[in-house]
């Protein structure tokens, strides 16, 4: 046997096993299986995996946590690539499929039958690995080794650490809260670091569920809940942005503690309810000031990034266009803020607040954010993040077509299928209370009619609903 | 460890041992037996030490043989002990000596090696446990570095559960409560508006309701970047990466300190900005550290129209003593070259004012590229015309180079203090120092400059006498005028030298005084057929003197001696009245 290569040889033909896999299930899903746009993309994957058994005799695909590996080298896929890398994983995990090892034997034949195989619907969602085996056996396929997912990759277990993560992130931000009262004891970041690199490798892992536990608003705390919210979206959103793991993490730690200004702020005001008045407002206003001025003395001998800084005193300011505080000289705030500063909004915007009568739904609070545009935020970046949030945003309650009342659980990978999110059933047709199922509506039935559609979002409020609930449960 | 704990480990050992590869086992304990000898030498040595480079050479071999054959290396971790599929095969249970125990007190619980690894990869990995071993363990942690460097052939398992045990100590920790059973029990009993569009529903009845929410807005959603956006996109994250902390740190601590209104604040943030201003120069960032400067000055400057007590506080990041460097840190600074950049090394020293003046004569003397050595001068210059007696106190005559340039400094200062500094040149044994003084002097153009010119006349030194004639410029009601008429008349004038005699005789015609015309004149006249040649030498140099005072008497004098009955003054007027037509004839086709 060949040595398995080192270096990025290796990790460079991995993903394009990956890309020509993506891309030949995708065909697949448009095409006849005799089709030659279709045959063309079996035949160029079979090539790559032919090449890549002739250079190191092995060639095997794992789906880790966090990362995919080729023949045990884990795959680093680039921001423009990223969206196919998450591809391929939701169909592993749908399907619970742990890795694929490709045998020298393999035909184009059975690459077709097996590629046609695994961009099939409909597997039996209580043990789809069982049903896709049985169906790989029927076709004689030999050459292709399907594993099982390891038992930690299990969606509930995982739902679990998730949701224990996101309050763990409270909790934390609490106990930062209370020590930072207390100017004698040395305050150390190495927990809150871990805490970001934890809540990175969630988001690389479950991005749906902790998302949709981004819609528990005002636990405990609204800040802390808050502060939690914004840092989790901004991780996502960074990462979409394009910014690495580690400053992912800078990016993280500067959201978890934006509002940390709010600690010294009259706890009468931040609750108080009904409208501010003008001195109130200006009060309140002084938190990003606050802020800043907090972490300066936090910063000295931890790692805490500079960003958190700019993040606490900047999140609700633009360029010296409208916002505040005013500062000295007009300047471009720090990207971090930018990110931080949108997502906030819309944490905010989603939050039920005493000061205000009304709630904004999902769908309100993205138009309003819409429709500040440029002259408040980062066109660019509100792009992004509009994208990444979706006008079907995780959390959503939603009303199909068949009566049935859903929440959406997952967003659809492709772009152009973005109203047809994963959504989980909460009640029947006639409107009975169940533990459905999570159904993708992208299935379609015999007459090739799409099985489910969204009729129109539900205001959450109306039915005493709250999503989150959902996703809590989904992790119990 | 006790022996009857290592008898229970070895029983324990050996019963488990039965169900695997022992030579498998053999080989993984003298990795890691490898790894603790890498651990110890590094201790000792430093990282990059032979010994140390030696010991991570043989741990690599050891390594890459096993991946050779089993693909992964796969260690778990207990409080104390490394183990091989579940068996334990190497305890330590002395805590500052424990490798396993450094692993795990951060909640690591696997570590795999993967085939492929590099060296690179596995010396980088033993870098984190050196940094880690070097630090108390609640300064470090293990899985936060490995995380950081996301290794391709190492990796590792550290659940969360590690965070649990770490955080929310002691507090009560409310509980996100929901009740399942009216989760997914009840009934769902839609308002009439939400089944009335389930009744009309069709396909775009979703598309519909979402148009309605987002009004004009509807399209502008849900679009992905264009390129030219990825590319602004690109250029924003890179930007960012470009940016320093410590330029970030600058402009926040401007920002607070501008927004701060408490006085006790405003202090402490004056006085941490002077640390952490003392702290670049520290690391030789003197760029920031300028920076630091100017800006805080601009705040002082807006702060002195708007807010004249903050003003006062701020103007205390100036006075602090910690801001200066003094001779000597400038001295080590440069001799270690502890700076990043030169130019803003030398700015922030100019930034000094007037403190800086023997820094820049310091460096003056010690650079060798002329344009630093202009860049010193430049920076002198503008620092050094409002301080002019600092700037004379650098000067020695053992350092003509930087002398002659305060000279010059000197000479094109308006400053009355300027000639009083340059009589001190005066006793400079320097020829050159002495000269560049003299000529400086003679710049001012004043009665006074006329004296000091003038008192040089009787120097034992000719040259000093005909440079200090030269620089003699007759002004109005100037009592020298009276004297150097008389020194001219004087017999002994006839047996000075020549270039004194120049000098002095056009001194003389610049004043274009009738008196002094007529002396010149005579001086010609005097000059016959049978004269000497100091009375010939004089009446040439009262024509050149004529010549070079460019003025239309003086012209008419030259012309009535051209039938001088000498013929050398004869040729000289007659050239001179050449050249002076020709220069008449050139002004006039100019105009």
């Amino acid at each position: 046997m060949n040595d398995s290569g080192s270096g990025s040889l290796l990790i460079k033909e991995g993903i394009r096993i990956v890309f020509r896999l993506s891309r030949a299930y995708r065909t697949s899903l448009i095409y006849e299986p005799n089709n030659s746009i279709y045959l063309r993309q079996v035949n160029l994957l079979h090539s790559q995996i032919k090449s890549a058994l002739n250079s190191y005799g092995k060639a095997f695909l794992t789906l880790k946590q966090n990362s995919m590996e080729f023949n045990n080298r884990k795959l680093k896929f680039s921001f423009s690539d990223y969206h196919i890398f998450k591809f391929i994983q939701d169909e592993f995990k749908k399907k619970e499929i742990g890795e694929l090892s490709f045998l020298p034997g393999l035909t184009k034949e059975e690459l077709n039958e097996f590629i046609i195989l695994l961009a099939k619907k409909g597997y039996d969602p209580k043990d789809p690995y069982k049903d896709f085996i049985s169906e790989t056996k029927k076709k004689d396929i030999e050459n292709v080794i399907v594993e099982k997912i390891p038992f930690y990759e299990k969606t509930k277990k995982k739902n679990r650490d998730t949701k224990n993560l996101f309050f763990l992130g409270m909790t934390h931000l609490k106990e930062m809260f209370q020590q930072t009262d207390k100017p004698q004891e040395h305050i150390s970041l190495l927990t809150t670091k871990r805490l970001m690199q934890s809540i990175f490798n969630h988001i690389a892992d479950n991005e749906s569920f902790i998302h949709g536990l981004t819609n528990i608003k005002n636990f405990d705390e609204y800040t802390l809940n808050h502060s939690v919210n914004v840092c989790t979206l901004s991780i996502s959103l960074g990462k979409k942005l394009g910014l690495d793991r580690n400053e992912l993490v800078d990016l993280g730690l500067a959201a978890f503690f934006h509002d940390f200004g709010k600690l010294d702020i009259p706890k009468t005001i931040l609750v108080k309810p009904g409208k501010l008045d003008k001195k109130e407002r200006e009060t309140i206003e002084k938190h990003t000031f606050f802020g800043a001025v907090r972490l300066m003395d936090f910063k000295k001998g931890t790692s805490l990034p500079i960003e958190a800084l700019s993040v606490a005193l900047e999140h609700h300011e633009s360029d010296g266009k409208v916002g505040y505080p005013v500062l000295v000289k007009k300047r471009a705030i720090d990207l971090f803020s930018k990110i931080v500063k949108i997502v906030d909004v819309y944490d905010a915007m989603t939050t039920s607040r005493p000061y205000r009568k009304k709630n904004f739904s999902k769908e309100e609070a993205l138009s309003y954010i819409l429709e500040r545009g440029s002259k408040e935020f980062d066109p660019i970046i509100l792009k992004v993040f509009v994208d990444m949030i979706g006008i079907c945003p995780i959390g959503s309650l939603v009303l199909l077509d068949t009566g049935e009342v859903g929440i959406v659980f997952e967003k659809h990978a492709d772009p152009q299928l973005i109203m047809r999110p994963k959504v989980k059933l909460i009640s029947d047709e006639n409107g009975n209370k169940r533990d459905g199922d999570i159904v993708d509506l992208t299935e379609k039935d015999e007459n090739n009619n799409y099985k489910r559609s969204i009729v129109k979002t539900l205001d959450e409020d109306d039915y005493d609903i709250r999503t989150a609930d959902y996703f809590v449960a989904e992790a119990e | 460890m006790s022996e009857k704990l290592n008898d229970a480990i070895r029983a324990s050992s050996n019963k488990a041992e039965k169900g695997i590869d022992k030579k498998q086992l053999e080989k993984v304990k003298d990795i890691v037996n490898q790894i603790e000898k890498v651990f110890s030498q590094m201790k000792i040595f430093s990282f990059d030490h032979e010994n140390v480079e030696t010991f991570i050479d043989l741990l690599f071999d050891k390594i890459s043989q096993y991946l050779q054959k089993y693909w992964k290396l796969e260690i778990g971790i207990e409080e104390f002990s490394f183990t091989f599929k579940d068996i334990p095969f190497y305890t330590e249970r002395k805590i500052s000596k424990s490798l396993p125990y450094l692993f795990y007190k951060d909640g690591l619980k696997m570590l795999f090696f993967y085939k492929g690894l590099l060296r690179d990869e596995l010396k980088q990995f033993l870098e984190i446990i050196k940094e880690a071993s070097s630090l108390p363990p609640e300064e470090s942690d293990i899985v936060i570095s490995l995380w950081e460097k996301d290794f391709t052939n190492i990796q590792y398992f550290a659940p969360d559960d590690y965070l649990e045990s770490k955080i929310g100590i002691g507090m009560e920790v409310p509980e996100y409560k929901i009740d399942k059973k009216k989760l997914f029990s009840g009934k769902i009993n839609l308002k009439p508006e939400d089944k009335s569009s389930l009744d009309n529903k069709d396909d775009s009845s979703f598309e519909e309701s979402l148009k309605k929410t987002f009004g004009k807005r509807w399209g502008t959603e849900e679009k992905r970047l264009s390129e030219s956006e990825e590319e602004i996109l690109l250029d924003m994250v890179q930007n960012h990466r470009k940016e320093s902390e410590e330029k970030q740190f600058k402009t926040l601590m401007i920002d607070i300190l501008y927004l701060e209104r408490r006085p006790e604040k405003i202090t402490s943030l004056i006085k941490q900005f002077v640390r952490y201003a003392n702290q670049q120069i520290d690391k030789g960032n003197f760029e920031i550290t300028l920076s630091i400067y100017q800006e805080v000055l601009e705040l002082k400057y807006y702060l002195s129209e708007n807010d004249a007590s903050k003003e006062k506080l701020v103007q205390k990041f100036f006075e602090s003593p910690e801001i200066e460097i003094t001779l000597s840190q400038v001295e080590e600074i440069f001799n270690k070259e502890h700076f990043k950049e030169f130019d803003a090394f030398l700015k922030y020293i100019f930034f000094m004012g007037a403190k800086s003046i023997p820094a820049l004569s310091y460096l003056y003397d010690r650079l060798e590229k002329p344009e630093q050595k202009d860049k010193i001068i430049t920076t002198l210059k503008q620092v050094g015309k409002d301080h002019l007696s600092e700037l004379v106190k650098i000067a020695r005559d053992e350092r003509p180079e930087i002398t002659l340039e305060i000279i010059a400094i000197l000479g094109d200062s308006k400053e009355k203090r300027a000639m009083n500094h340059l009589v001190s040149f005066l006793s400079f044994r320097n020829k050159k120092v002495l000269h560049a003084a003299i000529n400086a002097i003679g710049r001012f153009k004043n009665p006074t400059a006329n004296k000091i010119l003038f008192s040089l006349l009787s120097n034992e030194d000719p040259e000093i006498r005909a440079l200090a004639a030269e620089n003699i410029h007759m002004v109005e009601e100037d009592p020298v005028f009276d004297k150097i008429l008389q020194i001219i008349k004087d017999k002994k004038f006839m047996k000075e030298n020549r270039k004194q005699k120049q000098a002095l005789l056009l001194s003389l015609a610049r004043s274009k005084s009738k008196e002094a015309l007529s002396l010149l004149e005579k001086i010609i006249k005097k000059a016959g057929f049978f004269s000497g040649t100091a009375r010939i030498e004089s009446a040439l140099c009262a024509v050149e003197a004529l010549e070079k005072s460019e003025d239309l008497s003086g012209y008419t004098i030259i012309k009535n001696m051209t039938n001088a009955r000498n013929r050398k003054i004869r040729k000289k007027c007659t050239d001179a009245a050449k050249r002076f037509s020709l220069k008449k004839e050139e002004q006039i086709s100019h105009e």
